[in-house]
């Protein structure tokens, strides 16, 4: 919403210099910080120094603080946390693990392994490293049986209920659950009243495309486009305002072949804007196809210890080249492949 | 020829992208242009650490805002590219890094006041500001448009203030304005290749008076082939070829043909 123009924002701002600025279409904060001091005095018969002050406080009280680059390199030095994944071969291709301040999204059809790679990066965290997570379910893939067998199996010695009570989890079935749910989020970090959020390191949003994808369904293009710039943004805003790792998963759909071999190729569900929001991508690739992985694991009597193997490729990231590596899905959560 | 050189701040830098002769220097306006993950910011902070850098590293010795609208900044990685360089000591960089200001602003609208509100910073610093940098001024493009509903002024409006005030901060302190900008419209597929005139490799979708204000723009590419990643970059300003560039630990550099 723009900010209007109110009597008393500033003592020099009255009513009835308020009343002279309106009558000249002078209504917002920016249209009056857009015109020049002079033009304002002639236009409204003003006196120039009360003009003056009234640009000084809006300036100060509506624009953002300049950081210096000195006090900012301080302070990423001292909250930056890499999160490990506990996968040697995937914290290698994302060079030592899921940094802190950054959106990394994992793309992949269904069957990739994404909800898992999310179930075991938040047992990592919260395990491992004992710092709090916020799950966002939007599917209702979230599995706290799951969640328990790769606690046992990961960390023996420790107390499943302890480890588990470190996640927040958080159920959002459509855009604008989603939205409040985040919007709170933003306020509890600001506002810390408890140690929960004090500690916590990784938001998990499984995954955006479920809620997201209908924002084209009603509405125009525009309006849909505009809401994920924003949800977007808000993604962005809370792991680099808060120093936290935000993952998200999301689908892929078929897109126009670019080669002549092949009928169609995949992209990343949400188009061509969300293309922009994350600062790292994987894309996921199981294996074999949905079908065969069912053939196998009924075929095979000894189904329990079948576990599916995953490409995982690095598609963007300022900090790695484009490369792949192998995954498997075990009873401890994602491992390495081979 | 000397002395109308000395007296500019940034000049001579971005050899290898900018036409001769002066290559970027005060008061140019420069907009990268190119979809996701194609390297738009990492050219615009390596040329960001060339204007930070003193003269005996090649530098311009001077400050550089930038707006991080995105939220994709890393500053630790601006760091990185700087040690790599250089080679300088721990300390040097922290020095260099004063003279380097970032800003992050929640809507364009703040943006707009933001850029009105800078100018003392620019008109008091004790080493002139050589950039400003909008790493990237499409962030918010579909939220504006769809505030403004039908209406295709109201739409352009904020960003017509953002090019107003760029434009008096560019011409009172003679610095030079980087932009990057998103690629959000995908470009016109139905080529015509019996025709003579070259296809415009991008879609142009901000307002007129944005487009009039660049001076030099550049559309870069890149394309995947298993894991060899090629990147180009086309200027359209001048006459220059697509030259092929990487992107590594030590930040932006063009392939030696």
């Amino acid at each position: 919403m723009p900010i209007q123009l109110l009597a008393g924002m500033c003592p020099a701002l009255t009513s009835e210099i308020l009343m002279q600025l309106t009558s000249k279409g002078i209504k917002q904060v920016i249209d009056f910080v857009s015109m020049d001091p002079e033009k304002i005095t002639a236009l409204c018969g003003l006196p120039f120094k009360k003009v003056l002050s009234i640009r000084r406080v809006l300036l100060a009280q509506y624009s953002a603080f300049p950081v210096n680059g000195l006090d900012l390199y301080n302070e990423a030095l001292s909250t930056l946390a890499v999160l490990s994944t506990s996968c040697s071969n995937l914290d290698e291709i994302l060079d030592c693990g899921v940094y802190t301040g950054e959106v990394t999204e994992f793309v992949g059809v269904s069957v990739s392994g994404k909800t898992q790679l999310c179930q075991s990066l938040t047992i990592q965290v919260v395990g491992e490293l004992e710092q709090n997570v916020v799950y966002i379910d939007t599917t209702g893939g979230w599995s706290v049986k799951r969640a328990a067998d790769i606690t046992r199996t990961r960390f023996p010695q420790k107390q499943v209920s302890s480890v588990l009570s470190r996640i927040q989890l958080c159920q959002c079935y459509d855009i604008k659950e989603l939205q409040e749910c985040l919007e709170q989020l933003q306020k509890s970090l600001h506002n810390q009243p408890d140690c929960f959020y004090s500690s916590l390191k990784l938001v998990v949003v499984d995954s955006v495309s479920a809620v997201l994808g209908s924002s084209f369904v009603s509405g125009t293009y525009v309006e849909g486009c505009s809401l994920l710039q924003s949800i977007g943004r808000r993604l962005n805003a809370l792991a680099k305002d808060f120093a936290i790792a935000v993952i998200i998963t999301n689908d892929m759909v078929s897109a126009a072949s670019t080669t002549s071999t092949e009928f169609y190729s995949m992209k990343p569900a949400l188009g061509r804007c969300w293309t922009f929001v994350p600062s790292v991508r994987v894309v996921l690739e199981p294996d074999k196809e949905p079908c065969q992985l069912w053939e196998c694991k009924y075929a095979d009597k000894s189904c329990s210890l079948f576990e599916p193997t995953i490409k995982a490729i690095v598609d963007k990231s300022v900090r790695s080249p484009r490369q792949s590596t192998l995954l498997k899905i075990t009873n401890a959560g994602v491992a390495n492949g081979t | 020829m000397s002395i109308f050189c000395t007296s500019l701040r940034v000049k001579n830098i971005g050899r290898e992208l900018f036409p001769g002769p002066g290559f970027l220097q005060d008061g140019d306006v420069v907009e990268i242009i190119g979809e996701q993950s194609t390297g738009k910011s990492t050219i615009l902070q390596d040329l960001m650490i060339t204007c930070l850098l003193p003269e005996d590293h090649d530098g311009c010795m001077s400050g550089v805002i930038y707006f991080d609208l995105d939220y994709h900044f890393d500053l630790l990685r601006v760091v990185a590219i700087i040690e790599q360089r250089t080679q300088g000591t721990e300390n040097d960089i922290q020095n260099w890094l004063k003279n380097f200001h970032l800003i992050r602003c929640a809507d364009m609208e703040q943006l707009v006041i933001s850029l009105h509100a800078i100018e003392p910073l620019i008109a008091n610093s004790k080493i002139p500001v050589g950039m400003i940098i909008l790493d990237s001024i499409s962030a918010l493009h579909w939220v504006d448009s769809n505030a403004g509903n039908n209406s295709q002024y109201l739409k352009e409006a904020k960003l017509r203030k953002i090019v107003q005030v760029l434009q008096a901060l560019k011409e009172r302190y003679k610095l030079c304005i980087l932009a990057s900008t998103q690629q959000l419209l995908k470009k016109d597929c139905r080529q015509n290749r019996d025709d003579e005139e070259e296809v415009v490799p991008y879609k142009p979708f901000l307002c007129r008076q944005w487009l009039e204000f660049v001076k030099h723009r550049f559309v870069v590419t890149k394309d995947d082939h298993e894991e060899v990643t090629t990147r180009k970059i086309l200027c359209l300003s001048s006459k220059m070829d697509t030259k092929q560039f990487v992107i590594d630990e030590k930040g932006f550099h063009l392939v030696k043909a």
